[in-house]
């Protein structure tokens, strides 16, 4: 029966011309602001990839977009459903209908089916419009999933609502109004209802802003189902009045309020207590999840940023993750132009600055950046930074700026949320080192430090040592891992390198976005711990043409195996981790960390990695977006153009008319 | 017979005071009135879709509010049939008659229906290009396809020509073998043509139930040697002159007159040139009815 309904709403709508109208002029608003809009990101482009911003199209084309259809679904619901209930009444035919033997639910679900299946298709078609970018972009196509989910979401809320205020009045217009009214408040909500206060939950733009961010919430879900379900009770509470005696009447709308209440209050609280994230298009580095989890409370962020589209995005994406896990997450906006007095006395010193509050303490975010965001938040959470404890006082790699010091990657790690100190090996480990460095010892460590050393895994310590001539005993004592006699030299060098320097691919376990090398000098061959305890994970290896030259390293060099030089591969890196969660880095070189080459080829990106690895830190370190490539011809450029701008609107108001003067000549 | 809708005190003050009735298997009831009068009132309460409405209406021997199935049996099809004026003629059909049937009607049953009432060259018209007689018949099938037992009618021919009354008038004769139907009107041919019994209504209230045979037919007579009134009165059947103007003259006729009675006139060589029965004494009485409640 409620079929018989759906398939008759379905025939008004698509029998008559309005819809096809519709559509055409969404069609074309939604196509022209995506091109606008195309225009002016290939403009900045090349901008945008030098900055850093990682933004790309999903989050510059495809989200404005989607904004923009959610708004124009807020009117198209009100305005095809404006007469469902209304007009019917005012012809005369829901009398009819109601002297039928249809019962009501059936009757509003057919109703609201029928409505919301057109308004879907709607958001459907800009959704395949915005999938045809795919022709020369990368779309994230999880994310489009989400967001249609979402859309339809919105577009159950907004049909539930239209019906529901239609089954109050006889005047179409008046049912429009309302709808219109009290969908725009849900919208605005966010706005102007204060973040702890319990109508917040009602707005709308943060519920729908997860799924179009590409993350699906129970909190999203409960939201939506519910306001729609109190939608659908407020339109049969409408509707009893044309229909139940009026005791009968009385006692079902009592318990129709009643229900609502309890089903409104429930799902609230229920959303707010029990918030879990069902799918998400981008996993979250885990770090931020740790330090979010350990910080309790509302978190207030203000950016204080000028009205600049391309900056607000950026900050929006970083501060994304925040507003999806934490339950009580808001974002103000500050123009620092418009209020420079305010910026000044608050400390802002450029735009872009954030200022985040939690836990009764405030911290400033310098750059809208993860690392630094990610510092912050560790601040506030009292965790204090991941240390990275640089072992000092036998011989090891100075952290200074000397061609020999390690200067510029301490910068790098800084920059990333680490903090690199200096501890002198003889003294306690400290209690919130995430990582022990051995960067190149040249004396071994004495049995109370390898001790302590020992200990310090066994609690699941992590260890980064960078292998040099000296303390291999120490090294070995500690690990398991042995040293090969010799420098590593290789007979195929390639372009620039000498000898004496290996170009070795970045282990694909480590993870690292783009592809290339880091270039070792003088490196040690390693060999593996015989230990069963200690499994690998990753090693960087050299080529076969690598041995271990055990004689001078002048002149022609040539591998003599009666002096036990072995011919590669060599494992000059390894990366070893056991049961008790400990893991260990051992690099046979540290010229790669040093000044004079830290920067030289991908030596600062598998470094970084390492590092990551180590400290379970999964911070993303790229630095440009995935999806900021435009990779199509002008001409297809310019035919995605017409058809969706000219031909695909055109053609569906041409339909609409067509329909229309076929069905008036029968 | 056992009643098929039965009206128990039904008010919803001050459209309908204590409306009371029984229909039974097959019987045709007019409901009349003037405007005003409350018959489409009382037409919207027996159909149900009044609920503010007191007292209690049993359809089949069920109360009404308890079995809202029973709605099928009831067909009620208001004075201005509200048809889906953007949708065609086989459209609205299929959609109202499955509201009723619970289901989809087949194409075998839509085809049946539109012939029945004579819609089947308009099956792709739009509605809201059809005549009034036209929305009337589509209304009908639309009501009729379920084949309810119970059929109410609210001032079915108003607002239509002679023709496409009469042509209503002659359906409606058809469907009421098969049912129970209730005309509201206040058009006296139809409650002449098609009813068997009367309500007179008056300010919400029914003021009179009679049969319908208690009505006096009447005939108007056209004479080209107009005989003395006492000439025609002594005819058998011939009850009154109603009025007499040149050669025509309008005679009530008493229950049982002859069948042969226009044969008879014609033998007595007046010059019979007319012989036209048609109207009652009804519009007589329920004047002096409606006159005498208000008066």
């Amino acid at each position: 029966m409620i079929g018989h309904l759906v398939r008759h709403e379905l025939r008004l709508r698509f029998l008559t011309p309005a819809w096809w109208l519709l559509a055409s002029g969404i069609w074309l608003v939604c196509a022209w602001l995506l091109f606008a809009q195309l225009q002016v990101y290939q403009e900045i482009q090349p901008r945008l990839v030098a900055s850093g911003a990682n933004l790309g199209i999903n989050e510059l084309l495809v989200a404005p977009t989607l904004n923009v259809l959610a708004i124009l679904l807020l009117v198209i619901a009100p305005l095809l459903g404006m007469a469902s209930l209304a007009g019917e009444r005012r012809s005369g035919r829901l009398a009819l209908l109601l002297s039928t033997p249809l019962s009501l639910p059936q009757m509003l679900l057919g109703k609201w089916l029928g409505l919301l299946l057109p308004v879907s298709l709607i958001a459907a078609g800009i959704l395949g419009m915005l999938s045809s970018l795919a022709l020369g972009m990368q779309l994230d196509w999880a994310r489009l999933a989400t967001a249609m989910a979402g859309l339809i979401l919105l577009s159950a809320l907004a049909s539930a609502l239209s019906l529901a205020c239609s089954a109050f009045t006889r005047q179409a217009a008046a049912a429009f109004a309302a709808a219109l009214t009290v969908l725009i408040f849900l919208w605005l909500a966010d706005g102007f209802v204060e973040t702890g206060s319990p109508l917040h939950w009602f707005a709308l733009s943060p519920h729908l802003g997860t799924f179009l961010q590409g993350t699906v919430t129970s909190d999203g879900l409960i939201y939506f189902t519910t306001l729609t379900l109190a939608a659908l009770a407020l339109a049969m509470v409408g509707l009893l009045r044309e229909r139940e005696s009026p005791p009968r009447r009385r006692l079902r709308e009592l318990l129709a309020f009643l229900m609502l209440g309890i089903l409104l209050a429930a799902a609230a609280n229920l959303s707010q207590s029990q918030r879990h994230t069902l799918f998400r298009s981008a996993p979250l580095p885990e770090a931020l999840l740790e330090t979010l989890a350990a910080i309790n409370g509302p978190i207030t962020v203000t950016a204080w940023a000028p009205d600049y589209p391309i900056l607000r995005a950026r900050i929006e994406k970083l501060l994304r993750p925040l507003r999806e896990i934490h339950p009580d997450f808001t974002l103000r906006w500050n123009d620092p132009q418009r209020e420079p007095q305010l910026a000044r006395e608050t400390g802002i010193t450029h735009d872009g600055e954030l200022r985040i509050e939690a836990m009764g303490r405030a911290q400033r975010v310098p750059q809208p950046d993860h690392a630094s965001l990610l510092r912050a938040l560790r601040h506030l959470a009292r965790r204090g930074e991941p240390w990275i404890v640089a072992l000092q006082g036998n011989g090891e790699a100075p952290l200074g700026e000397s061609q020999q010091g390690l200067g510029a990657w301490v910068r790098s790690l800084n920059s990333h949320g680490f903090r690199v100190v200096g501890v002198d090996a003889a003294g306690p480990i400290p209690d919130n080192a995430a990582l022990l460095l051995a960067a190149a010892p040249a004396q071994d460590y004495a049995q109370d430090q390898v001790e302590k050393l020992k200990a310090f895994l066994r609690r699941g310590g992590r260890l980064l040592w960078l292998q040099e001539a000296g303390a291999s005993s120490s090294l070995a004592n500690l690990t398991g891992i042995g040293v090969l006699p010799g420098t590593l030299v290789t007979s195929a060098g390639s372009a620039g390198l000498s000898p004496l320097q290996l170009n070795v691919p970045i282990p694909v376990e480590l993870d690292v976005p783009e592809s290339g090398g880091a270039i070792l000098d003088r490196a040690f061959a390693l060999l593996p711990p015989e230990d069963g305890a200690w499994r690998i994970h990753a090693r960087l290896q050299t080529g076969a043409h690598a041995w271990n030259e055990t004689g001078p390293l002048q002149g022609e060099l040539q591998r003599n195996p009666l002096q036990g030089e072995r011919s590669g591969p060599h494992a000059v890196g390894l990366l070893i981790e056991n049961g008790d969660n400990a893991r260990i880095a051992v690099i046979g070189d540290s010229d790669l960390a040093r000044n004079a080459q830290f920067g030289g080829a991908g030596n600062a990106r598998l470094l970084l990695s390492v590092v990551n690895w180590l400290t379970d830190n999964r911070l993303d370190t790229r630095t440009a977006a995935d999806d900021a490539d435009i990779d199509w011809s002008p001409v297809v450029g310019i035919s995605l153009a017409l058809f969706h701008l000219l031909v695909g609107p055109a053609l569906l108001g041409l339909a609409g008319m067509q329909i229309q003067r076929r069905r008036s000549r029968a | 017979m056992k009643a098929v809708l039965q009206a128990q005190a039904l008010s919803l003050p001050p459209r309908l005071k204590n409306l009371s009735l029984r229909l039974r298997g097959n019987e045709t009831i007019g409901l009349l009135g003037i405007n005003g009068a409350g018959k489409s009132t009382a037409l919207m309460a027996l159909a149900g879709v009044l609920p503010d409405t007191q007292g209690e209406l049993r359809v089949m021997g069920e109360t009404l509010s308890n079995a809202p199935a029973l709605r099928r049996h009831i067909a009620w099809l208001p004075q201005q049939p509200a048809l889906h004026p953007d949708l065609s003629v086989a459209e609205n059909l299929a959609f109202f008659a499955g509201l009723r049937l619970m289901r989809r009607p087949d194409s075998r049953q839509l085809a049946q229906t539109l012939e029945r009432f004579d819609l089947g060259p308009l099956r792709k018209r739009l509605a809201h290009r059809l005549s009034g007689g036209e929305r009337m018949r589509l209304a009908l099938a639309s009501v009729l396809l379920n084949e309810p037992r119970i059929l109410l009618l609210d001032e079915p021919t108003a607002g239509l020509d002679p023709l496409q009354a009469e042509r209503l008038r002659g359906l409606l004769q058809r469907e009421s073998s098969e049912r129970a139907v209730l005309i509201a009107s206040h058009l006296l041919p139809d409650i002449e043509q098609l009813c068997e019994r009367i309500l007179l209504m008056h300010a919400g209230s029914v003021i009179a139930d009679e049969p319908m045979h208690t009505a006096k037919p009447r005939v108007r007579v056209g004479l080209a040697h107009p005989p003395s009134d006492e000439a025609l009165l002594a005819l058998p059947g011939v009850a009154r002159i109603v009025s007499a103007n040149h050669g025509e003259r309008i005679l009530e006729l008493a229950p049982g007159f002859p069948e042969n009675l226009a044969e008879q006139v014609a033998a007595r060589g007046w010059g019979l040139q007319r012989w036209e029965p048609g109207g009652s004494d009804l519009l007589a009485r329920f004047r002096a009815l409606s006159t005498g409640e208000s008066g």
